[in-house]
C-alpha cells in the first residue's frame, strides 16, 4: 500500500511539471496585465516601461516561467525599474514553497488563496454534503419502487433539474425566497456575501446566508446524482446474491443496508472522490451570483486581469489536489471493495 | 409514465424481450438502425425530447414568420422606449424589457444562437476528439501516452475553468466561446474513440481485412470506427446538453456572445437587475435554455437506452458552476 502511494505521487511529479508548462504558456496569451494597472488615470508608456521591469514581464517566457517555478533569488534584478539589474531577487519559486505575489494586489498568492479557501471550502462542503445524503436517499428510495408513482416524478423531476443553468436557478431562488417572501411578509433570506454588516460575523448568520447558494449548488448536483444511485443500485439489487439473501429470509432493511449499499455504492464513492478537489476551485457562477468571496470569484476577478501568479496558483492547487484525491479515491476503493488490490 | 424506459436489461437480450411482446415472429429480419429506431419511439420521454427539439429548430428556421419584432441586417433589435418592461401580455406574451423590445421576439432570435452553439461545440469536440481517440487507439505507444496524459490533464480541471481559461487566450465573443466548449469536451470523444478502437483492432475481422491488404487509413474508417458510432452519438447528444449550458455560463459571465446578440445566457445576465422589478425579463430566457436543454437531455437518454442498455450511467455528472 505505501509503496503504491509512492509510486502513484512519483508519476505525478512530471505530470504536474507538464500541467504548469502548459498553463503557463497559456497564459502568455492572456494579454498584457501591465495594462489594467494604474488607476483612474492611465499610466504614461514609459512607466508602463518601468513597472514591466520591476515586474519582471520584461522577460523572456521561459525566464518568468523559471523564475516563477524555482525563484530567482541568486541572480541580480533590476528592481527599481532603470534598466539595470542591481538587487538580488526575492523569488523562491513554488518548488521552495514561494508561490510568488499578485500582479494587482502585490500580495502573496498564498495569502490570498488562504483568505479565500476556507469561504469556498463551507461553501462548497455544504453543498457536497447536502449532496451525498439527498442523492443516496432519493436514489436508494427509488431503486426500491422502480416506475412507482415516486420514482416516476424523481425521474422527472431530475431531468428538469440538470437542464436548468445554475445562474438562472440562483436567480430564481433569489425572487423567491429573498424577493418575494419578503413582499409576503413571511421571514426571507438574504442574497449577498457571508455576513449581514450590521447582525456581524456569527454562525447563524452564516448559515442563513449560505441556504441559498448551498441550495443552487446542490440541487442541479443531486438530480443527476440521485439517477446515478439508483441505476447502480437497481443493478445490484437484480443480482444473485441480493436473491439469495431474501431468500434466506434476511429482512428488506438489512438487505439493501448491508448487502447491496456497500456494492451500489462504490461508483457513487469514485464519482464523489473525483469531484472534491473541484471543490477547491470554487464554484465561478454561484460565488459570483451570491457575492460569495471564495476561490472560483478570485480567480474570475483576476483572470480578466492576466494575473498569472493568482492564476497558476489556484489551477496548480486544483491540479495537486486531483492527484491526491485520485489516489485517495484508488484507496478508499480497495479498501470497500476487497476483491481489488493494489499495487 | 409506466414502464416507458426499458428496464437495465443487464444480461438478457433486449430483442428477445421486444419479440415477445410485440410479437415479432422474425426480429433477425429487422436492420439494427430500425431496432434502435423502434426503441426509440417506444421510449416517451425520448418522444418528448424528439418533439422539444423539434419545436425549437422549426422556430429557429421560422422566426421571421413567428417573431412580431424583427431586427435589422446588424441583427439589432428596434427599440421602443414607451413601451418599457411591459408585463406579459395578449401583445407581449413575454413582456418586454427595458429598452422596450418585445422578449418572445428576442427569444425566438436567440433559439437560432442556442441550437448553432449545441451543434458547433459538439461538432467540433467530436472530429478532434474522433481523431485524436483513432490515433491514440491505432497506433498506440508513444503517441497514445502523449495524446491521453493530455486528455487526463484536460479532464484534471473543471470544464468551465479550462473555457475561461481558454477564453481568455482566444478573447471572448460568441464564436470563440463555442470554441472553448468545444474544446473542453474533446476528451470524452477521444477516450470513446479510443477504447472502441483498441477492442476492436485485434479481432479476427480486422486482422482478415488488413490480411486482404486493407490500408490502415481504411480499417479505420470501414471497420474500427463504426463500432464507436452508438457511444458517440449518445454521448454526443447528452453533450449538445452540456455546451449549450456552458456557453449560456460564458454568455452569463459576459465572455461569450456580446450584446446586441439575444442569446439567452447574455439576455439572462443583463437582464438579472431588474429581476425585482420585472422578473418576467428573467424568467423565460432561463426556461427557454432549460427546455432546448432538457430536450437534448431527454433524447440523449433515449438515445442511450436504445443504442446500448450498458452505458446507463454515461453523461449523468453533473458540473457545479
Amino acid at each position: 500500500m505505501t509503496t503504491y502511494i509512492l509510486r502513484r505521487l512519483a508519476q505525478a511529479i512530471p505530470q504536474l511539471f507538464i500541467i504548469s508548462i502548459i498553463l503557463f504558456t497559456l497564459m502568455q496569451g492572456f494579454g498584457d496585465p501591465v495594462a489594467t494597472l494604474g488607476a483612474r488615470t492611465p499610466p504614461k508608456a514609459e512607466d508602463k516601461e518601468r513597472l514591466r521591469r520591476m515586474l519582471g514581464l520584461d522577460q523572456p517566457a521561459y525566464v518568468q516561467y523559471l523564475t516563477w517555478l524555482v525563484g530567482n533569488d541568486w541572480q541580480k534584478i533590476d528592481m527599481d525599474g532603470d534598466g539595470i539589474p542591481e538587487t538580488n531577487g526575492r523569488r523562491k519559486g513554488i518548488l521552495r514553497g514561494d508561490w510568488s505575489n499578485s500582479l494587482v494586489t502585490r500580495r502573496p498568492v498564498l495569502e490570498m488563496i488562504g483568505d479565500r479557501l476556507p469561504n469556498t471550502l463551507i461553501l462548497m462542503g455544504a453543498a457536497e454534503i447536502v449532496i451525498i445524503i439527498f442523492s443516496l436517499a432519493l436514489g436508494l428510495y427509488s431503486a426500491l419502487r422502480p416506475y412507482s408513482l415516486f420514482d416516476n416524478l424523481v425521474t422527472g423531476l431530475s431531468f428538469i433539474g440538470y437542464s436548468m443553468p445554475v445562474f438562472w436557478l440562483a436567480l430564481m431562488l433569489m425572487y423567491i425566497f429573498a424577493v418575494n417572501f419578503r413582499a409576503w411578509g413571511l421571514p426571507y433570506l438574504p442574497t449577498v456575501g457571508m455576513f449581514d454588516p450590521e447582525a456581524g460575523k456569527t454562525p447563524a448568520e452564516l448559515i442563513r446566508h449560505m441556504i441559498l447558494p448551498v441550495a443552487t449548488l446542490s440541487i442541479i448536483s443531486i438530480a443527476g446524482y440521485s439517477r446515478f444511485v439508483r441505476s447502480s443500485m437497481l443493478e445490484v439489487l437484480s443480482q444473485d446474491y441480493v436473491r439469495t439473501a431474501r431468500a434466506k429470509g434476511v429482512r428488506t432493511v438489512y438487505v439493501v443496508l448491508r448487502h447491496a449499499l456497500p456494492n451500489a455504492a462504490l461508483p457513487f464513492i469514485t464519482l464523489i472522490g473525483l469531484d472534491i478537489p473541484f471543490l477547491l476551485a470554487g464554484a465561478i457562477v454561484t460565488e459570483r451570483i451570491f457575492a460569495w468571496p471564495g476561490m472560483g470569484r478570485l480567480f474570475l476577478d483576476h483572470t480578466s486581469r492576466a494575473d498569472f501568479p493568482v492564476l497558476m496558483g489556484i489551477l496548480m492547487l486544483v491540479s495537486i489536489a486531483v492527484v491526491i484525491f485520485q489516489i485517495i479515491t484508488d484507496v478508499v476503493y480497495s479498501l470497500v471493495d476487497p476483491r481489488i488490490r493494489l499495487e | 409514465m409506466t414502464n416507458t424506459i426499458p428496464e437495465e436489461p443487464t444480461s438478457k437480450s433486449t430483442l428477445s424481450q421486444l419479440s415477445n411482446s410485440e410479437g415479432i415472429t422474425t426480429p433477425q429480419a429487422q436492420s439494427p438502425a430500425r431496432l434502435v429506431l423502434r426503441r426509440l419511439f417506444r421510449n416517451k420521454l425520448a418522444i418528448v425530447g424528439l418533439a422539444i427539439i423539434g419545436t425549437v429548430v422549426l422556430t429557429a428556421i421560422f422566426a421571421p414568420v413567428l417573431a412580431k419584432q424583427t431586427p435589422d441586417k446588424n441583427g439589432i433589435f428596434k427599440t421602443y422606449l414607451r413601451e418599457t418592461k411591459i408585463p406579459p401580455s395578449l401583445e407581449h406574451p413575454m413582456g418586454t424589457d427595458d429598452l422596450g423590445r418585445d422578449m418572445l421576439s428576442l427569444i425566438i432570435y436567440g433559439s437560432r444562437i442556442s441550437i448553432r452553439i449545441g451543434f458547433f461545440s459538439v461538432g467540433l469536440a467530436i472530429i478532434i476528439g474522433v481523431i485524436l481517440g483513432a490515433l491514440s487507439g491505432y497506433f498506440g505507444g508513444a503517441v497514445d501516452n502523449i495524446i491521453m496524459r493530455l486528455m487526463d490533464i484536460m479532464l484534471a480541471f473543471p470544464s468551465i475553468l479550462l473555457a475561461l481559461v481558454i477564453v481568455a487566450v482566444i478573447g471572448p465573443g460568441l464564436l470563440n466561446a463555442m470554441i472553448a466548449v468545444g474544446i473542453v469536451s474533446i476528451p470524452t470523444y477521444a477516450r470513446i474513440t479510443r477504447a472502441s478502437v483498441i477492442s476492436e483492432r485485434s479481432r479476427e475481422y480486422v486482422q482478415a481485412s488488413r490480411a486482404l491488404g486493407a490500408n490502415s487509413f481504411r480499417l479505420l474508417m470501414q471497420h474500427i470506427l463504426p463500432n464507436a458510432l452508438s457511444p458517440i452519438i449518445v454521448a454526443g447528444s447528452l453533450g449538445i446538453a452540456t455546451a449549450i449550458l456552458d456557453a449560456a455560463g460564458l454568455g452569463f459571465l459576459g465572455l461569450g456572445a456580446q450584446p446586441p446578440t439575444p442569446e439567452w445566457g447574455l439576455l439572462l445576465s443583463r437582464n438579472k437587475t431588474h429581476i425585482f422589478t420585472s422578473p418576467w425579463m428573467v424568467i423565460f430566457p432561463g426556461i427557454s435554455i432549460m427546455f432546448l436543454v432538457l430536450g437534448f437531455n431527454l433524447i440523449g437518454d433515449g438515445l442511450r437506452d436504445a443504442l446500448d442498455p450498458r452505458l446507463s450511467n454515461v453523461g449523468l455528472k453533473a458540473p457545479k458552476t
